[in-house]
């Protein structure tokens, strides 16, 4: 019995000295591999762009890291979507990655919807998300109000946006929430700073935005004010201004409709093809960890992203989770919100 | 600001440019603009993109340099061979191929040339010197510009088109009007409906304006050559490379006043962010032809022609450049580029860039002014050379224009589908020059279709259907009356004559 149960420690001891080693030999591989072949991040928009600048950021930390080379191309066209297609039919060598803002086109074209999509966006492996942070609802200077209750004084509110968009849905709901009076959203921006310039001209009142686009545009002066925040906790950087859970009983159509909105959040995810291996999957997530822990990247991010490192950080699994279910919302109701920022848009 | 503070700002600004570093870096983007702009269709945003990399590597007194040089010479380079070759080497020169490849096929390659550059070189500094004077007052101009005075402004660009009619104003209208229904192919944001596009992605974000550009312009004038065996040039002329260079440049000086129009043109329509560089050379060039005393002759190789296109695309990149910095809103794709470019280097620009920065973007202003400058400087030095490719043989010219034509092409957005809309559109210039249909106006209207749509529905949104009862507006919709008042008179004169 004795010796039964030597030889059964022994071999487990032996079978884990193995497993340890070929472990360390496969993780000392990936990171050859890593070394020596060079990554595509594959970037859905236009060079210059916010996401792109990001990406070219990461990129520059890529090599600190890995020792290898990242190079950034940009497959842009039908707002992102050409780029996500393609990073959906990749091969899943782990050599081809892909970077995006989730409110466009990823969550936010699959649940509006946007024509020619082509990828399930459940299936991509998710390695990492940056730049996440929530929506909000910015004011003209050329108002008087500076508050949403101020808001609700004013009949015909014209709010901005590019298109039936999570931006516009922010507005939609704001409208439906606080009953604004003859509120409506004009529809037809070419971006986001087009919206500002037109929110500082006064040809729109309020309109729908990142945190960051709102950040930049109050330091432009295109923004008078926040005044609402689409979350389910207070931003750190905007502490004073009000979630819209704390100034009005929602009806349990409009809790449904709230968390649709939290959920199609300005968040930049970097994701491999589905089918990446666990090893290069478990390898890139550590690399991409410590890049968004390097001074040198958080020092450049903060310029582009001044509200980086706020309190809205996601894990890999905690954006995956984000991802699921906010498809698995049921199709009538998707449907039932989607008329709702339709009666508002124009 | 205190003027001391300008002050010592222009002073730090001007010893920056006495830097090594930046005088490194500023001719390396003088180099690869021009290389670039020599090769046609391929235009001034690839290489842009392409040095945005090293940005990291780069102190910003280099980096930003490079790239405004890039961007500021690209221009400069592709009027050659939109001149030579009837293939625009940026978007913006595309206006300048109506009378600058009539010119070279009577002979007067030299002398188109050199008056583009001329006023290209003029444009671009004297736009960049405005610049640095519009500062205070530019925020102003671009909050009074809203989305109701961009529709007019578009149309005022649109009106052009009965203007751009080479000899049947019918005809020319409904080139327009094709290039106006071509313009409609793809996604709109507005009503979420992909029209034409066929089920197919590529289709979405509309026709790229390169691939319809080297189709309408460049392929069939390829073909009409190899066909019937000659050169370019068909007019022996007596002056020699020089002297026509010579001539081009007084050219210039002899039409100073439609010069200085132009340039401010381009200025103006670089400053509002949102309608792009492309737009200024044919709003620059109908005004011209409207305020000629010798409307007929644009279109058949009038130097007019040349010089207000030219004038106004370089003027452009200094309107644009100043609301990139001033301001934070990047007028063009280029300018986005660059947008990002300073954000690599740790900046922002913004209204902080002429408060935090002032020194750095003065600077930037006058890199952009000496670029031009010097820019233009070697280019004349190339002139009589390179314009010497209008005596080249058919057999010789006509591979080399397909395959540089369609080369340009693919590479302008890395698309096999640009190619194969560069050989459709062939077909389309080809029947349209046989039956003396209006080229120009076609692609007037299809640059200008988007853009009016898009202003329009947010108009309508804004304003109601009266968003035009608006000062500006109603001035620019009597500007509008006169140009086509205009083009009607002309036509008729032209009937008689």
């Amino acid at each position: 019995m004795k010796r039964i149960a030597c030889a059964l420690c022994f071999s487990v001891l032996v079978t884990a000295i193995f497993l340890s080693v070929q472990g360390k030999v496969a993780a000392e591989s990936v990171a050859d591999f890593y070394k020596k072949k060079p990554v595509t991040l594959v970037v859905t928009y236009g060079p210059g762009g916010g996401t792109d600048t990001a990406a070219r950021i990461m990129a520059s930390e890529w090599r600190n890291v890995t020792g290898g080379r990242m190079i950034i191309r940009n497959i842009t066209g039908a707002g992102g979507i050409r780029g996500m297609n393609h990073m959906f039919r990749a091969k899943p060598d782990g050599r081809t990655l892909g970077y995006t803002d989730s409110a466009s086109s990823l969550l936010g074209a699959v649940f509006f919807e946007t024509p020619g999509i082509q990828f399930d966006a459940r299936k991509f492996v998710y390695l990492a998300i940056n730049a996440v942070v929530p929506n909000g609802i910015g004011i003209s200077p050329r108002l008087s109000a500076n508050s949403i209750q101020d808001l609700q004084k004013i009949e015909g509110l014209k709010f901005g946006s590019h298109a039936v968009d999570s931006q516009a849905a922010c507005s939609a709901l704001t409208i439906e929430i606080f009953g604004l009076k003859n509120a409506r959203i004009v529809t037809g921006f070419g971006g986001m700073e087009e919206e500002g310039l037109a929110l500082a001209r006064g040809e729109i009142d309020a309109y729908s935005n990142s945190m960051h686009s709102m950040t930049d545009h109050i330091d432009k002066k295109f923004v008078k004010r926040v005044v609402l925040v689409y979350s389910d906790k207070r931003s750190s950087w905007f502490p004073d201004t009000p979630l819209p859970t704390e100034l009005a009983e929602l009806t349990p159509e409009q809790k449904r409709m709230f968390t649709i909105v939290a959920s199609l959040k300005s968040a930049k995810p970097i994701f491999a093809p589905p089918g990446l291996s666990r090893d290069k999957t478990d390898f890139l997530r550590d690399a991409f960890s410590k890049i968004f822990n390097a001074k040198g990247y958080n020092e450049k991010m903060k310029v582009r992203f001044p509200i980086m490192g706020s309190d809205f950080y996601l894990s890999p699994a905690e954006w995956s989770k984000t991802v699921e279910e906010a498809l698995s919302i049921p199709r009538t109701e998707r449907d039932a919100f989607i008329n709702v920022v339709k009666k508002y848009a124009m | 600001m205190g003027e001391g503070i300008v002050a010592a700002a222009f002073i730090q600004a001007f010893q920056n440019l006495l830097d090594p570093g930046l005088l490194f870096f500023m001719f390396l983007g003088i180099f690869i603009g021009l290389a670039v702009g020599l090769l046609p269709a391929i235009g001034g945003l690839v290489p842009m993109a392409m040095v945005l990399p090293y940005m990291f590597l780069l102190k910003p007194l280099q980096g930003l340099p490079l790239i405004i040089t890039i961007s500021a010479v690209g221009y400069q380079g592709g009027s050659m061979t939109a001149i030579l070759l009837n293939i625009p080497g940026t978007e913006p020169n595309a206006a300048t191929l109506i009378d600058g490849f009539p010119m070279t096929r009577k002979g007067e390659a030299a002398r188109a040339i050199g008056a583009a550059l001329v006023s290209s070189t003029l444009g671009g500094f004297l736009a960049v010197i405005l610049a640095l004077v519009m500062v205070p007052i530019l925020l102003h101009i671009v909050m009074m510009i809203t989305s109701a005075e961009m529709v007019f402004v578009v149309l005022l660009g649109i009106s052009f088109i009965s203007v751009l009619a080479e000899r049947s104003m019918i005809k020319g209208l409904i080139s327009g009007m094709l290039g106006l229904l071509i313009s409609l192919i793809g996604y709109q944001a507005v009503t979420g409906i992909p029209r034409f596009t066929f089920g197919t992605m590529f289709l979405y974000d509309g026709l790229g304006l390169v691939p319809v550009i080297v189709g309408l312009f460049a392929v069939p004038e390829a073909i009409v050559l190899a066909s019937t065996g000659t050169t370019i040039a068909q007019v022996e002329t007596k002056l020699a490379g020089m002297q026509q260079v010579l001539q081009g440049v007084k050219d210039v000086f002899r039409h100073w006043w439609l010069f200085l129009r132009s340039m401010l043109i381009g200025y103006v329509v670089g400053i509002i962010p949102g309608i792009g560089g492309a737009v200024a050379p044919f709003v620059s060039y109908g005004h011209a032809k409207t305020s000629s005393k010798n409307p007929e002759k644009f279109g058949t190789g009038c130097v007019e022609g040349v010089i207000a296109p030219e004038s106004a695309n370089n003027a452009v990149l200094g309107g644009s450049l100043l609301t990139t910095l001033a301001i934070g809103l990047p007028g063009s794709a280029g300018m986005a580029i660059l947008l990002g470019a300073f954000v690599l280097q740790g900046l922002v620009p913004g209204p902080r860039m002429l408060t935090d920065h002032l020194d750095l973007s003065l600077t930037l202003l006058l890199v952009g002014a000496l670029t031009n400058i010097i820019a233009g400087g070697i280019c004349f030095g190339i002139i009589p050379h390179i314009s010497k490719i209008a005596r080249v043989p058919a057999r010789i010219l006509f591979p080399l224009i397909l395959v540089i034509a369609l080369t340009g092409t693919f590479f302008y957005r890395q698309e096999i589908g640009d190619v194969v809309i560069a050989v459709g559109f062939s077909l389309v210039g080809l029947i349209l020059r046989n039956f003396g249909y209006s080229r120009p106006a076609l692609l007037l209207g299809f640059v200008l279709g988007t853009l009016f749509e898009k202003y329009l529905f947010i108009s309508l949104g804004v304003g109601g259907p009266l968003f035009f009862f608006r000062p500006i507006s109603m001035a620019l919709i009597v500007i509008i009356i006169s140009v086509i008042w205009v083009g009607i008179l002309q036509g008729r004169r032209a009937k008689k004559a």
